[in-house]
């Protein structure tokens, strides 16, 4: 189908074939940005960087040098010259004429070779045992190496060492540090919380769980430092003692109560109560026999015995007094009883009585009425219920309405109505 | 000037001095590329910004066989393909209506001249996306419509009748520019 030639592609594919238009220059930008670092830029900053640390290394050295030719010069020939003097066998104190008329000291040795150049000197001078001590002299330089530390006396290296009281403990865990450090003027202590003593023999106080690093660092005479580590200051875990009731709860007395506990973290538990009687349950069952406020303790302990404790206090209050009806009962078929109960032993359910807990009924009504509002029961006497007769027969089987008045022995009066379901058995 | 070859070398050693070279040599081809696949210029600059990324990253697969700008041609019309797939949610896609093919007449060989690269740019633009992928890489890349079919995820039939719809469609635009520019 080369139909109507093919003009549309060839003019299109004519004009678009080479065509081109410039994109706007944040286009490289972006494209430089997402590039990853080429290996040539990456190798020129790695030259860089190497230049500027030699750089760096070589200042450093020195400032070093300047540092101890010119401050430190009249110790080290001082001690040299003590040294000399107590003409100990592993000195070496060198006098060496300088060519030049320049002081040229080397502090410790620091370079191998001159090393080596002054031992081979120091065993032919070794033998002389009068070596001329000489003061300082801008013509003439010391060499000193010291072989022993003992060279210098008041320049000893300081050694840092420390011991504690105890390096592991419930929280708050007081720790007692003993410095033994050796040749050092000041100390500092690092306890690893963030805490810092600067103390020869600080106590230091832990108040959170953790393992901490304890750092010791010692500073000699000369500013040298030493340090030392210990990593063991270990602070167990404390537990969480929580009581699970509120302050001042108010308990009834001779009543069984359950103390809820919330503690957390803790394996074991021990409970005291105000009567001299503990308890090691988790939520113990404890019964009142006083009135009053009384203060419950609780001490929590953990796995490792980190103890926590908490208090409260508990009020213990009469009982509140309440009066119950149940809501059927079935009556004896076989003739009246005349409503007598045993208030413990009443299984039956064939007298209707009321329930009273907490205390005693002082003065006390009791009416019932059926549907018609015809009054088919009445006593004031908490002892005697009704036994579903009403003129010596017994009611039909329905619901009956009830109301009581009276008041307890705590001197609250009651009043209450409901209905009761009289069943006949069959 | 630079040689291809040392371009690509450049490149391949990761120099960022030849990849900013090589971009300035080819960006503005590319773009001429991109644009065409894309509804604004902004788009079409990214995907250049893409396609090149993609150049830079893979430059040391480019065997040597075949020309190098061919190659990132391709390149940068597969980002523009997978441009227009992400995109394609976006793209409205409106049914052309009304074009009657007996409207259109045979028309005599277009001249080059007769039109600019803008006004032809325009009629590509003016196409819905799945035309305009499909006339870019069948009429100016020169894609087979299998392959089209098989780049875009259609149908050869589909990529066929869409091609012709848009073919008529640019003449139609062309006759009407045509009309305009003649006096």
């Amino acid at each position: 189908m080369t139909h109507q030639g093919e003009h549309i592609e060839n003019l299109f594919r004519k004009k678009f074939e080479s065509y081109g238009t410039e994109p706007s220059k944040f286009v490289w930008e972006n494209i430089e940005s997402k590039l990853p670092a080429t290996q040539e830029t990456s190798w020129k900053i790695l030259r860089r960087r190497t230049v500027v640390s030699l750089l760096i290394l070589l200042l450093l050295l020195f400032i070093w040098q300047i540092y101890t030719n010119y401050y430190y010069p009249e110790k080290a020939s001082l001690s040299a010259n003590k040294a000399i003097s107590q003409k100990s066998d592993s000195e070496l104190v060198l006098e060496i004429k300088s060519k030049d008329t320049v002081i040229e000291k080397l502090p410790f040795s620091f370079i191998a070779k001159s090393f080596k150049k002054v031992k081979k000197i120091s065993q032919n001078k070794s033998r002389e045992e009068n070596i001329p001590v000489r003061k300082k002299s801008y013509l003439n330089s010391l060499y000193v190496l010291p072989v022993d530390s003992n060279l210098y006396p008041d320049i000893k290296q300081p050694v840092a060492a420390f011991r504690v009281s105890i390096n592991r403990g419930c929280p708050p865990l007081q720790v007692n540090f003993i410095n033994e450090s050796k040749e050092y003027r000041s100390s500092k202590w690092y306890f690893g919380d963030g805490g810092v003593s600067m103390e020869q023999h600080p106590t230091y106080e832990y108040l959170y769980s953790g393992i901490y690093i304890v750092r010791l660092q010692v500073f000699g005479a000369d500013q040298s430092t030493a340090e030392m580590c210990i990593d063991t200051i270990e602070v167990f875990q404390s537990p969480q003692a929580i009581i699970g009731i509120s302050q001042n709860t108010k308990v009834t007395i001779n009543e069984p109560f359950v103390i809820n506990n919330d503690s957390r973290k803790a394996k074991a538990y021990r409970w005291y109560f105000s009567d001299n009687t503990y308890s090691p349950d988790f939520s113990p069952v404890h019964v009142f026999h006083q009135l009053g406020t009384f203060p419950i303790k609780l001490i929590a302990y953990s796995e490792w015995l980190c103890g926590d404790s908490a208090n409260i206090d508990i009020e213990v209050v009469e009982p509140k007094c309440k009066i119950v009806f149940p809501n059927a009962f079935f009556p004896n078929t076989a003739g009246a009883t005349k409503g007598y109960y045993s208030k413990n032993d009443d299984l039956n359910n064939d007298i209707f009585h009321p329930i009273v807990i907490g205390c005693d009924v002082v003065e006390y009504v009791l009416r019932i009425y059926n549907r018609k509002g015809i009054l088919v029961f009445e006593t004031n006497n908490i002892d005697i219920g009704w036994d579903g007769y009403f003129h010596g027969k017994l009611l039909p089987q329905d619901v009956y309405i009830w109301k009581v008045m009276g008041r307890f022995s705590n001197g609250k009066p009651f009043m209450k109505s409901g209905d009761v379901t009289l069943l006949h058995k069959n | 000037m630079v040689s291809e070859e040392q371009l690509i070398k450049g490149c391949v050693r990761g120099d960022r001095k030849y990849q900013k070279l090589l971009y300035e040599r080819y960006a503005s081809a590319m773009l001429g590329v991109c644009i065409r696949y894309s509804s604004s210029r902004p788009e079409a600059e990214d995907i250049v910004q893409e396609g090149f990324l993609k150049i830079f990253l893979n430059i040391k697969d480019f065997t040597g066989k075949g020309s190098f700008v061919g190659w990132m041609r391709r390149i940068m019309v597969n980002t523009a393909i997978t441009f227009y797939h992400k995109n394609l949610k976006h793209n409205q896609l409106c049914d052309i209506n009304g074009i009657n093919e007996s409207d259109i007449e045979n028309p005599s060989p277009y001249e080059e001249d007769e039109f600019s690269h803008e006004e032809l740019l325009k009629i590509i633009n003016e196409l819905p996306a799945g035309y305009k992928m499909v006339f870019n890489l069948f009429a100016i890349e020169g894609y087979k419509h299998k392959d089209i079919a098989e780049i875009l995820n259609i149908d050869v039939n589909t990529s066929k009748s869409q091609y012709s719809r848009a073919r008529k469609l640019i003449q139609k635009k062309l006759l009407d520019l045509k009309n305009v520019n003649k006096p």
